[in-house]
């Protein structure tokens, strides 16, 4: 079931809510926990059942896992991490890197031999990071393992179970109490919800979608891109993947306050950062608060005091750096476009923190901005690419100076059902909107109810409707991860 | 205080409280979601909420889903003939004709397995005489269901993009009096395009020349159905620009005599025959190699209109 859908929109949401408010007045909080979990598993088996029996295991695997770990004495509690972390890390192999893996040493494989196609588990990606993080909060002692009835509610929370934002269960499970709580201050926190859902649905429905015609047939049936329109389809890319997940985002974070919960913010206008480490601070937040503390960390404190990296931490930590980046590309999934985008990204923030501790001359603002932009920008071909070799040809064709304003491809996409006068209004608004202005995080975060908004909120959810019901809508991209 | 407590209290001259706040967006969402349906229902534009006998609609960007949702009820009450074709005959039209009301289904870019999905949404309740199909490679070359036609719904006719367009396109003929692109009987007139040069080289088509089996199975197929149906069927060949045609005549022969095998028996118009020569030589009658420019239409329908005449009274 899709966010931006009838059936999510009109009918999953509001009975979720609203069965969830009535039941906690009648019968308590718990009554109101157990509805969402319910809710939650009723809309994760809507994309097939067998992803339930994945899902339960992972849940029931980890919290009995955490509630050996809170037990056990050291260093008994350490190797229990290790299995633990090992044991997520082979589930989420076994479903998303099998085949991967197996492309990479053929010549091990017996002649003829055919990796097995298992079903690949909807989530899966985020739910093991989601409980990888809660297994290293047990162990440090900063949660407690929790009921079974807490950890599953946890885990397959509707608004994120698919696809993000990354949750903290440490962040999350205090806050149970709070579902379908409408009374007195909290009843805000429906209109807020509200408000940001909307806003979401207009961004991924109304702009993300039209970006995409422009940058599937980009990818799919441009040929001979000059640089003008390499870098056309491309910036269409990078528009079309923001507003389709920061859209999700809104959507997934404005669902969960309707229900009393606060989930954390995963964008932040990232396309107004002045350097690739201000735009990691702004773009998938939760992801990059995992890849620092879950991935950088550990990788720089192991490598810090070995050669060659003893003598220059700066060395180390760009190294870690390119190293973390490089396996947060390949979370995203099973294909060297993703590597190479990791490396890349690893890269860019290896020479941005290699300039700002060597302090390096300060860049002017409005060219650092497009420096960053175009350097994400290019990484990004990767990220859409179907093939490392698509994405470096596009790459090419950006610096390829013959014929450089060339613009037959961007005339025949008007030929071929792309349409200006349909998709340009949303195209604008997103271009602006992306640059300029506050962004739906920040107006959701200075919510105060008007009339004003309420009339904007009412506005964004009709035209949003009318999109929906054109049958424009994509799948959300983060879905395959 | 906290920001879910402030949400919830108006502080300002406008400020309304958080349960005033959703009492007023529902409302307000539910109005707009009314008007939007009201204005829907009360235009109609694609005749299937309210009775379509006798009305003049017309399609706008979304061609297909338009047409689509316009062979559902419009098409099949107000025409008794079809015009079959790709988009080198969207802007051809068949009227007056003397007994036939055509209504012209082709589609820009359109294809076989497209135009079997059009005209099957009209046949279970039309009742259609006489259909004049296109033979043209490009109609069974590929078979592909663009822009979302393989996923048109009836409820878009209560709120979509592709009615906002036509809705767009009806008040502005309304308030403006300049006519629309687009006719009530299928056609719409192509851009002003200047002519093709003496100095334009046209080569040979490649790309399938009308080979994909499925493409060619659906226009069988919707042919069958036709003439299963009692439809006369009329085959007409487009006149190709004749610096164009040359290169490709042998091909294009080969594939006449080819696709003819496999579809129902009928007359054949060939515009590409040498007594209409002068018309495929003159530049100023083309936009390009196939579709032709307004005044070219004009001239061109106006012998299509007889000789289909001709060939229907012969049937």
């Amino acid at each position: 079931m899709l966010f931006a859908s009838f059936p999510y929109i009109l009918a999953f949401l509001p009975c979720a809510v609203i069965v969830c408010i009535l039941l906690r007045q009648l019968a308590g909080p718990r009554a109101a926990q157990i509805w969402v979990l319910a809710a939650s598993i009723f809309f994760y088996t809507r994309a097939g059942y067998f992803n339930l029996v994945y899902l339960a295991l992972s849940i029931l695997g980890n919290w009995l896992l955490a509630r050996a770990i809170n037990r056990a004495e050291e260093p008994a509690k350490k190797r229990m991490l290790v299995t633990a972390l090992v044991l997520n890390t082979a589930y989420l192999c076994v479903f998303k890197y099998l085949g991967f893996l197996a492309s990479l040493v053929p010549f091990l494989l017996p002649h003829g031999f055919a990796m097995p196609e298992i079903p690949f588990p909807l989530g899966i990606s985020f739910f093991t990071v989601t409980q990888i993080m809660y297994l290293v909060d047990c162990y440090e002692g900063s949660l407690s393992h929790g009921s079974l009835l807490d950890h599953a509610t946890f885990v397959s929370f509707f608004p994120y179970v698919i696809s993000g934002p990354l949750g903290r269960a440490k962040r999350m499970r205090h806050q149970f109490g709070n579902f379908g709580s409408v009374d007195g201050a909290r009843a805000g926190n429906l209109a807020r919800g509200l408000f940001q859902f909307s806003m979401g649905l207009f961004k991924k429905a109304v702009i993300a979608d039209s970006f995409a015609r422009i940058s599937t047939f980009g990818y799919n049936s441009a040929k001979n891109l000059s640089c003008a329109e390499a870098w056309f389809f491309g910036i269409a890319y990078v528009f079309q993947i923001y507003f389709d997940f920061s859209g999700y985002s809104d959507m997934a974070i404005g669902s969960a306050r309707m229900l009393g919960i606060d989930i954390p913010a995963n964008f932040d206008a990232p396309y107004k950062a002045k350097s690739i480490i201000e735009f990691w601070q702004r773009w998938h937040i939760s992801l990059t608060s995992f890849i620092t503390t879950y991935l950088f960390t550990p990788i720089l404190l192991t490598i810090k005091s070995r050669r060659p990296f003893k003598r220059d931490l700066l060395f180390a930590s760009a190294f870690a750096t390119f190293l973390a980046m490089g396996i947060a590309g390949l979370w995203h999934g099973a294909a060297w476009t993703f590597v190479v985008w990791g490396f890349l990204h690893g890269l860019y923030l290896g020479i941005n923190q290699y300039w700002r501790r060597k302090k390096m001359p300060k860049i002017p603002g409005l060219l650092s901005w497009a420096i960053t932009f175009a350097a994400m920008t290019i990484a990004e071909v990767f990220f859409g690419a179907s093939s490392v070799k698509q994405g470096a040809m596009q790459v090419a064709s950006m610096f390829n100076p013959h014929h450089a304003l060339m613009h037959d491809n961007i005339s025949r996409m008007g030929v071929e059902g792309v349409s200006f006068k349909i998709f340009g209004v949303p195209l604008l608004i997103g271009a602006i909107a992306a640059f300029v202005g506050p962004s739906s995080e920040q107006l959701a975060r200075e919510f105060r109810p008007t009339i004003w908004n309420c009339a904007y909120g009412a506005a964004l959810l009709l035209v949003g409707f009318l999109f929906v019901n054109s049958n424009i809508p994509s799948p959300f991209i983060y879905f395959r991860f | 205080m906290s920001t879910s407590a402030s949400a919830a209290a108006p502080e300002t001259a406008r400020g309304i409280s958080a349960i005033q706040w959703l009492i007023v967006f529902f409302g307000l969402a539910a109005l707009l979601v009314g008007i939007n349906m009201l204005i829907a229902w009360r235009m109609d534009v694609f005749g299937i909420l309210r009775d379509a006998h006798g009305r003049a609609l017309i399609t706008s960007d979304h061609e297909r889903k338009q047409k689509y949702l316009l062979n559902q009820g419009y098409v099949p009450e107000n025409f008794n003939a079809l015009l079959i074709g790709a988009s080198a005959s969207v802007n051809w039209y068949m009227s007056p004709m003397a007994g036939y009301r055509f209504y012209n289904e082709s589609l820009e870019g359109g294809d076989g397995t497209e135009e079997r999905k059009l005209v099957e949404q009209a046949l279970p309740t039309g009742h259609f005489q006489a259909a004049v199909v296109v033979l043209y490679p490009r109609l069974t070359a590929l078979h592909l269901l663009q822009d979302g036609f393989d996923k048109v719904k009836r409820s878009e006719a209560l709120g979509s993009l592709s009615l906002l367009g036509v809705e767009y396109d009806v008040l502005h003929e309304r308030l403006t009096h300049v006519k629309a692109a687009a006719s009530p009987d299928g056609s719409h007139a192509v851009p002003v395009h200047a002519p093709p040069r003496p100095t334009d080289k046209f080569p040979v088509w490649e790309d399938g020349f009308g080979s994909d089996a499925q493409a060619r199975e659906d226009y069988r197929d919707l042919l069958q159905e036709l003439a299963a149906k009692g439809v006369k069927i009329v085959y007409v060949t487009y006149p190709m620009y004749e610096p164009g045609y040359e290169p490709n005549k042998e091909k294009y022969d080969q594939y006449l005599a080819e696709i003819r095998q496999i579809l129902p028996p009928g007359p054949v118009i060939d515009f590409n025959a040498p007594e209409y020569f002068s018309f495929r030589n003159d530049a100023s009658n083309y936009i390009d190699d196939v579709h032709l420019s307004a005044s070219g239409t004009e001239k061109f329908s106006q012998v299509l209109r007889e000789q289909v005449a001709t060939a229907l009274a012969a049937e």
